[in-house]
């Protein structure tokens, strides 16, 4: 009888812990080894990975499971759409920032309480502030910041009598064709430049550069309040005649890739600083010898683009402050020693992205030698502005320049062009 | 209740699922979808309460180069892909006939129809990768320059067309095949014994009898072609939208990327109509022919 009672006793305080226990769900585009964390060839962890922090909280905080929801990133933004009407969306989203406009104004985002809002702008780089900040309200805490900058083949430098990477952009030019190698038919064989034409990323990887050498000419995307486009601009036509001439030169094709670059036979290219931890793993001990970083080549001034992620909360979610006091536990309370974040500790360890972060930047810029470069330009860098219907926007651009670069366009044709459909997206939107 | 009507009742009862299923996955998108194409609604807030446009989507269609172009790609790829793959299925099917091991052959032609699509654009892009693609590297014994045969604008539409007829070869050829099997050999016969060379009896034999087998070929493949995504999706890469961009994919951009459902039904609507135009014209310029205008 007395047995009969404990047992039943233990039933009902395992339904209890059961039925009070809060799930939060935590989607992103990371997997693999960022999910997964980073571990020696016997097997050691060097570096955890999300999923070992996400449990570290759950140990701290007995009644909170935190389940990941791995999306890639071409469907992330179709999974938080249909999350959310389906009434499925997940508690806390790694959130591109281009998207925030359009699901913060559909209210698909909750605001970021009073003191998290203020200690994002008190800790934060102003950069990926301004990510986070839609419409004057921060709706999130900064997760990741990414400059571009130009990877080149030390190699390939040397072997040319190159001693140092370009620093202008006719500089660019002029090493290209010292870079360039073709066969007997004029095909290259060896690339001075490489736009990434075939990837999942080509989006930003053409958009992004662009946006450099435009910001470098004097140039701007839109006017002040993103109600007008400014593409049609002299500085923003110089600044696509720039990228023409690579393949006008013969420097390039958009026959050229990524994979090349990995393969030895392009010399330079320009990419964020993710791509850096894909290069180590494809050159492996060969990576210092191969791999030198250097800041995008500029046309007038010294300049270059961002984009930022940050960490929000569904508005749809029934854990609200849970969510919140989860992310603020990973975003925002630093560890004792050293005292960094455990995202901003994530990010420069696993993911391979600049922490957004001042105290976590100032630790990480001494500690990695491959972030400084972009860390650097953080100080000449733009953010990617938060405007409205931005992923079509975006995609606008790049058809426009990707026409230019294949001759269906003159690149003064495609900037006009783009800013005309961008004009009426804008409009429609507004 | 009589005996006929207890029939009838048995009859709706066996075929209550499917109507079910016709009701709900059928006429009631089918309904949703046109209501919603008079609203600008961005599926984030109630389809209801989305204002009202009238048919402000469909004139922002018609103003849209991106969807005029897609209509138009959307209509040469139907035609190209439909015609091209029914001809060689057909060329296929007739030189598989009776042949000694036919059955292994046909599962060959029929093998990328099992695969699934995803897989055939993953396949074809490395294919047509202009660095290490076999496509390039074989044509480089031939001294012809190596393309970018998915980023040039030129090309990418007319190489994932050829990746859609190969892919889309097993199906007609096998009905084909059924379609040559069910010809009596005695008019073959007859017309050898008239004296009619092979072109002939084809064209007056072969292919009038395989009229129905070639209708029905016809209105599948060009709905299937009207709904082909995958490929595009996957093979797409950086190209300029306007170069390989169909009415599919530009449905999934506006409604999923763009946040603008109400614009994509629309699309959709049109492309149903036009899917409809051209099966009615299909069907109503094959209407006599086959077996059954022979015995008539």
């Amino acid at each position: 009888m007395k047995e009969k009672a404990i047992l039943v006793l233990l039933i009902l305080f395992a339904s209890v812990l059961l039925f009070s226990q809060t799930t939060l769900v935590f989607q992103t585009h990371w997997s693999d080894f960022r999910v997964n964390g980073i571990f020696d060839r016997d097997g050691n962890l060097l570096y955890p990975g999300l999923k070992h922090y996400l449990e570290e909280y759950e140990a701290l905080n007995p009644g909170v499971k935190i389940e990941i929801r791995e999306v890639p990133f071409g469907n992330y933004l179709q999974q938080i759409l249909v999350g959310h009407m389906a009434g499925k969306g997940a508690d806390i989203y790694n959130l591109y920032s281009l998207w925030g406009v359009q699901l913060a104004e559909s209210n698909v985002l909750a605001h970021a309480p009073e003191h998290i809002s203020s200690k994002v702008k008190s800790d934060f780089s102003s950069t990926s502030v301004q990510g986070a900040t839609i419409n004057g309200v921060v709706m999130g805490i900064p997760a990741e910041v990414n400059t571009y900058a130009l990877i080149y083949n030390k190699k390939l430098f040397e072997e040319a009598g190159i001693e140092r990477a370009p620093e202008t952009w006719d500089e660019l030019v002029e090493f290209g064709k010292l870079l360039t190698k073709k066969d007997s038919r004029g095909i290259i064989t060896q690339y001075g430049f490489a736009f990434p034409m075939l990837e999942e990323s080509s989006v930003s990887d053409i958009v992004h550069p662009y946006f450099a050498l435009l910001y470098s000419a004097g140039g701007e995307p839109f006017n002040s309040d993103l109600t007008k486009s400014l593409l049609d601009s002299p500085e923003a036509v110089r600044a696509l005649e720039a990228i023409v001439e690579l393949f006008e030169e013969g420097v390039t094709d958009t026959a050229g890739g990524l994979f090349d670059f990995t393969q030895k036979n392009v010399a330079m290219v320009i990419k964020a600083p993710w791509y850096v931890s894909y290069l180590k793993e494809a050159f492996g001990d060969e990576y210092e010898d191969i791999v030198g970083i250097a800041p995008i080549p500029y046309i007038d001034t010294p300049a270059t683009s961002a984009y930022t992620f940050f960490y929000s909360v569904h508005s749809g979610s029934e854990n609200q402050e849970e969510a919140w006091k989860f992310l603020e536990w990973f975003a925002l309370e630093y560890k004792e020693a050293p005292e960094i974040t455990r995202a901003g500790e994530l990010g420069a360890q696993v993911i391979g992205v600049i922490p957004p972060n001042e105290k976590d930047l100032e630790y990480f810029k001494t500690k990695l030698a491959d972030l400084q470069e972009y860390v650097s330009l953080l100080d000449f860098a733009t953010s990617e502005p938060n405007v409205t219907q931005g992923d079509q926007i975006k995609k606008t651009i790049m058809d426009e320049i990707v026409a230019a670069m294949n001759c269906m366009k003159s690149p003064e044709q495609a900037m006009k062009d783009a800013a005309s459909k961008i004009n009426s997206i804008l409009q429609s939107a507004n | 209740m009589t005996r006929k009507g207890r029939e009838n009742l048995t009859a709706y009862l066996f075929l209550s699922p499917i109507l079910l299923f016709f009701a709900v996955f059928f006429c009631f998108a089918v309904g949703f979808s046109v209501l919603v194409s008079f609203k600008n609604w961005n599926m984030l807030d109630s389809p209801i309460s989305a204002p009202f446009v009238g048919l402000g989507n469909y004139f922002s269609l018609f103003t849209d180069p991106l969807f005029r172009a897609g209509l138009l790609n959307t209509i040469v790829f139907a035609l190209v892909v439909t015609f091209t793959s029914i001809t060689l299925a057909l060329l296929v099917a007739m030189a598989l006939f009776k042949l000694k091991g036919s059955a292994v052959w046909r599962f060959i032609f029929f093998a990328p129809m099992i695969t699934p699509a995803v897989a055939v654009g993953k396949i074809w892009s490395y294919l047509y990768n202009p660095s290490y693609g076999v496509i390039n590297h074989v044509l480089g014994w031939f001294n012809i320059p190596a393309r970018a045969w998915l980023s040039d604008p030129n090309l990418a539409l007319f190489s994932i067309m050829i990746v859609a007829i190969w892919s889309g070869l097993g199906v007609p050829m096998l009905i084909f095949t059924a379609g040559l099997d069910s010809i009596p050999t005695s008019y073959y016969d007859a017309a050898r014994i008239d004296g009619s060379s092979k072109i002939r009896t084809f064209f007056s034999i072969t292919l009038p009898l395989l009229k129905p087998t070639t209708l029905f070929l016809i209105v599948t493949g060009m709905i299937n072609a009207w709904q082909t995504f995958d490929l595009i999706y996957i093979m797409g890469g950086a190209t300029p939208a306007k170069s390989i961009q169909l009415v599919s994919t530009f449905m999934y951009s506006t409604a999923f990327s763009y946040m603008q459902m109400g614009k994509a039904l629309a699309a959709s609507v049109i492309l149903f109509i036009i899917s409809l135009i051209t099966t009615f014209l299909a069907l109503r310029s094959f209407r006599k022919g086959g077996m059954e205008s022979y015995y008539a």
